[in-house]
């Protein structure tokens, strides 16, 4: 027998001959370098927020090779400015370095993109670039050439060359990985297992390139998930789908989110409490969205209390792909996905469920993986904390008798809105009027007391005013909450770009909630 | 270089093809394997290569020095000057900033100003390794246990032969240096065991390991306030530590295999150890059998009286913990274990197989080596005191759930391979099973490895000392 391949008594099967599959390799090579030439070296890579690997945004852009890179900023970066905020890279040369290599996986390298914006300055954003497919073509043209040497030699033995040869058609075509695997597995008994993995490998391969099509996008999204504010939209999207009716309906921002225990508040006002509270950057185009979907299965609620806090009223950009992302049920945020992409994410969903990835930092900390988060968010019915302060102090009455340090007055807070947030209000004013303005409450989120003054109290009672003409709802349907609480019972730091925290932290949303139960059930008593 | 670097598989199957096209001529390989580990080593930084080169010369020189002259006196001077150039070194890069800010630190508590400036310096990466390997070198020459090595080339490569040179195995002349004296021979069965061992290796690295990391670096903060954490992020990092040490020896010993050499196996299933002396004869074994031959037993080690055999304990696995790196955590550690070896000396001998109480024996131990890894973890004794008063708040929050569960998930993986060698009484267990359940259970490590890609860190954590 010459080839590990052939087969001395069928010789039909020379088609797999070292020399066929050197030759496609060759071929595959070649047809690569022709296509990157004729591309004029424009490479389709996509640049992914370092955090956002294996989950949450994504999106392509074609960078021209030695051109400058206009690139959109990763949602959590909020920008005024003209629109689409075009940001100019400082140097248009990007680094690529300490490259990773992931076996018979997306070759991705690392890099730092710098970013320069008009007003902000330099920003550095952690990347993740797909390895340029040159490097892949020169993998196999080094292979090509391994194998023409020792061929040449004569010393390659049979199983060499064809392992060889396989390697180069595997260079060429896919991962680095699978192609080393192939040129190290040189003899017949290393065929034992490895080939026979190669073929498990293979089937599954192949199996979850299919299975992909046949499974949901919410189940697809989910497994991908690992940023906190993609997995709120995402779990708010679904449970709007699928709520039963409620008696109180909440719907907001992630002041409302974590600001209000909608379970304490159904014990307190003995009616069930539901809340489709999100973020701010859905705005109000986007709570539209899920009230349209809650309303599709339920009647209006009894009550419906559109919490947002005045720092949403000023609406950016680059938070439409929010809005896009709840009108197209979240098929927006999955994107294009490569074949290895594909076979990825299934092998996660299927091998590897346990492994998901926890969110960063201090969420990740508090809450784990979007499944636990889930379950969170449920149990809390469709609110919870924010885990990032808060947390040591054990128990409401300790945190009522702590003695906090006293905190200078800062800038008044603007409550200033943009044309675009008033745009997105006409969405919401529709779900209202389908609801009943009379079962319509609106709360202006707290801000902290060293926030609360001079031109804050008047700017509070504008917005207030205004956003009641836009819903088209009564006078009396704005609550009297509480303009301010004081500076300990909200999170610190929560927002570095104005400075101003706007999360409650554990006890202080308690607090808040008691007050707004108190509110609702015509017992109004201070909120300190 | 780092073995999960994209250039790597570049670099390797271009380094075998030429090694392998001068089968003939294993000096000329010798030849290629340098000039091959000292391009794997330039590339993380060719700065620090001279310092490689400089640390061979002198261990060369130094070995043939002693090996020429028969007067105890000189060749006892040549092994101290040998040494003490090849230790300054170490010291310099890992430790003298370590020195000088304590020193400060408690001359500015006396009430004294600071005497010394902190410098920054960028520790080579390997070099504790390399320096360990060099020094057991003249002192196996010393002693008369070893040749030197005539041909500089053989003592090069020895010393840079790139598996092993930036996290080990600390491979000593008398097992590594003489197999590049002799032609090399790769079998079929080497070549299947080698692939094996890349599986498993990379499985390990990038399966378990690196799954588990950012996990542990959630848990490990100062300012965390879950007591919770604190106990799951030791177990995680537990295993994270042993995964990504074993992965890394696993490849380098699959890859040597390759070249047709053997490098000796750093690890035997520590986490089944029943006694923490029992621990050490499985953990990390080329360095704990370094400190045993060269430290431990030099002063004296249990051949002398109960309390001196205590502080000889003590100081080897004092010093063992200073060599992880210059930190009170990495010292705080080695005491641990060396309190730990004193009391399992004093309260008698290992438990034996098969005695009811051994399960009893293994916690004990397991606790211990926990215990151990999380003052290896933390940052500073600032992270310990943090995290130790974490305990005082027991909340269980919902990652607690999702943390757990990786933790088994993991365990029960490394679990399930260790057992399958253990009971087959077979390092390479997985291979004596018929071809295709071997070939599932190579695939399923492949596909977990491929799956988890996206938390892949290209360092390995033994890549700091």
């Amino acid at each position: 027998m010459s080839n590990l391949f052939i087969s001395s008594s069928k010789p039909r099967v020379r088609i797999l001959s070292w020399r066929f599959v050197s030759l496609v390799g060759l071929l595959l090579t070649l047809a690569s370098l022709v296509l990157l030439k004729s591309a004029d070296e424009k490479l389709d890579i996509a640049l992914v927020p370092e955090a956002a690997v294996g989950g949450g945004f994504r999106s392509s852009y074609t960078l021209p090779v030695g051109y400058d890179l206009l690139f959109v900023p990763p949602t959590s970066l909020a920008y005024d400015g003209a629109s689409p905020p075009r940001l100019r890279v400082a140097d248009t040369t990007i680094p690529l370095r300490s490259a990773a290599f992931g076996l018979g996986g997306p070759v991705v390298t690392e890099t730092e993109v710098i970013f320069q914006h008009p007003i902000e300055g330099a920003i550095g954003v952690r990347m993740i670039v797909p390895l340029v497919p040159r490097q892949r073509v020169l993998f196999g043209l080094a292979c090509l050439a391994v194998v023409l040497v020792l061929a040449r030699q004569g010393l390659l033995r049979p199983a060499w060359r064809s392992f060889l040869a396989v390697s180069l058609l595997l260079a060429s075509t896919r991962g680095q990985g699978v192609a080393l695997m192939a040129a190290l597995a040189p003899s017949r008994s290393a065929l034992r297992e490895g080939g026979r993995a190669l073929i498990i490998v293979g089937g599954v391969f192949a199996g979850s390139v299919l299975a992909y099509e046949t499974l949901d996008k919410a189940t697809l999204l989910a497994a991908e998930t690992d940023d906190i504010s993609t997995a709120v939209v995402f779990e708010q999207l679904r449970r709007s789908q699928r709520l039963g009716p409620t008696s109180t309906l909440l719907i907001g921002d992630s002041s409302c989110l974590m600001g209000v225990n909608a379970v304490r508040l159904e014990r307190l006002t003995a009616a069930p409490v539901q809340s489709l509270c999100s973020i701010g950057f859905l705005g109000p185009r986007g709570y539209a969205r899920l009230l349209e979907n809650y309303l599709k299965r339920n009647p209006p609620p009894d009550r419906l209390i559109i919490m947002m806090h005045g720092i949403s009223f000023e609406r950016a950009p680059d938070w439409e792909v929010w809005e896009n992302f709840v009108e197209s049920d979240g098929a927006s945020a999955l994107g294009q996905r490569s074949a290895l992409e594909r076979v990825r994410i299934v092998t996660r969903l299927v091998l590897a469920p346990p492994l998901a990835h926890l969110f960063g930092g201090r969420w990740g900390r508090y809450f784990g993986d979007p499944d636990a988060f889930f379950n969170e968010l449920e149990s809390g019915n469709g609110t919870t904390i924010d885990p990032q302060a808060g947390l040591r102090m054990r128990g409401i009455e300790a945190f009522k008798h702590a003695i906090w340090p006293e905190v200078p007055l800062a800038a008044p807070f603007g409550f200033t809105r943009n044309e675009r947030f008033d745009r997105a209000m006409s969405s919401l004013a529709e779900q209202v009027a389908r609801i009943g303005p009379e079962r319509t409450l609106l709360v202006i989120s707290p801000i902290p007391a060293p926030y609360f003054h001079g031109a804050a109290v008047a700017g509070r009672e504008a917005a207030a005013r205004e956003l009641r003409q836009a819903l088209a709802i009564p006078e009396s349907a704005v609550l009297a909450t509480a303009a301010s609480a004081p500076y300990a019972h909200f999170l610190e730091n929560d927002h570095p770009p104005s400075g101003i925290p706007t999360h409650l932290n554990r006890w202080g949303r308690e607090l808040f909630t008691d007050h707004l139960a108190d509110l609702l059930s015509g017992r109004p008593r201070s909120p300190s | 270089m780092s073995f999960l670097a994209s250039a790597f598989p570049l670099f390797l199957v271009i380094t075998l093809a030429v090694y392998w096209l001068a089968h003939r001529h294993f000096s000329l390989q010798n030849t290629i394997l340098l000039v091959a580990s000292y391009v794997f080593y330039g590339w993380w930084d060719w700065r620090f290569l001279s310092l490689v080169i400089a640390s061979t010369a002198i261990a060369y020189g130094a070995g043939l020095a002693i090996a020429a002259t028969a007067d105890n006196g000189r060749r006892l001077a040549i092994l101290w000057a040998g040494n003490g150039v090849l230790l300054g070194t170490l010291f310099f890069f890992k430790y003298f900033n370590f020195f000088v800010s304590s020193a400060n630190h408690v001359l500015v508590h006396a009430g004294f100003p600071p005497s010394g400036a902190v410098i920054e310096i960028i520790l080579p990466i390997g070099i504790s390794f390399y320096t360990f390997q060099a020094i057991s070198y003249l002192i196996d020459i010393f002693r008369g246990d070893a040749e030197p090595e005539l041909n500089p080339i053989n003592f090069a490569v020895f010393k840079a032969f790139f598996p092993q040179l930036v996290a080990g195995p600390i491979e000593r002349s008398g097992h590594l240096l003489k197999q590049f004296r002799q032609k090399r021979i790769v079998t079929p069965t080497d070549i299947r065991r080698a692939l094996w061992l890349l599986c498993y290796g990379y499985f390990l690295k990038i399966g378990i390991a690196d799954v588990a990391a950012p996990v542990v670096n959630t848990a490990f903060s100062a300012t965390q306030p879950f007591g919770w954490w604190t106990i799951i992020g030791t177990m995680l990092f537990t295993i994270q530590i042993y995964a990504d040490f074993h992965g890394y020896s696993t490849i380098a010993k699959g890859i040597a295999l390759l070249f047709g050499f053997d490098l000796v196996w750093n690890f035997r299933h520590p986490y089944f150890s029943a006694s923490i002396s029992d621990f050490w004869h499985r953990w990390h074994i080329s360095l704990s059998s370094w400190l045993r031959d060269y430290l431990y037993i030099p002063l004296g080690g249990n051949r002398v009286g109960r309390l001196r055999n205590y502080v000889n304990l003590m100081t080897t696995m004092m010093l063992g913990g200073l060599w992880h790196g210059a930190n009170w955590t990495f010292l705080a550690w080695g005491t641990l274990h060396g309190v730990a070896l004193c009391v399992n000396r004093a309260v008698g001998p290992h438990c034996p197989s098969g005695s009811m109480w051994r399960p009893a024996y293994w916690l004990l131990t397991l606790a211990t080596v926990m215990a151990g890894w999380f003052l290896f973890r933390c940052q500073s004794l600032a992270d310990v005191v943090g995290m130790l008063s974490a305990l005082g708040n027991m909340e269980w929050v919902p990652a607690h759930a999702a943390a757990l569960k990786l933790l088994l998930v993991l365990a029960l993986q490394m679990m399930a391979l260790e057992l399958l060698e253990v009971v087959r009484r077979d390092r390479f267990g997985v291979l004596s099973l018929p071809a295709w359940p071997a070939a599932a259970i190579m695939a399923v490590m492949f596909l977990i490895a491929f799956a988890t890609t996206g938390t892949r860190d290209e360092q390995f954590i033994y890549f700091q000392f």
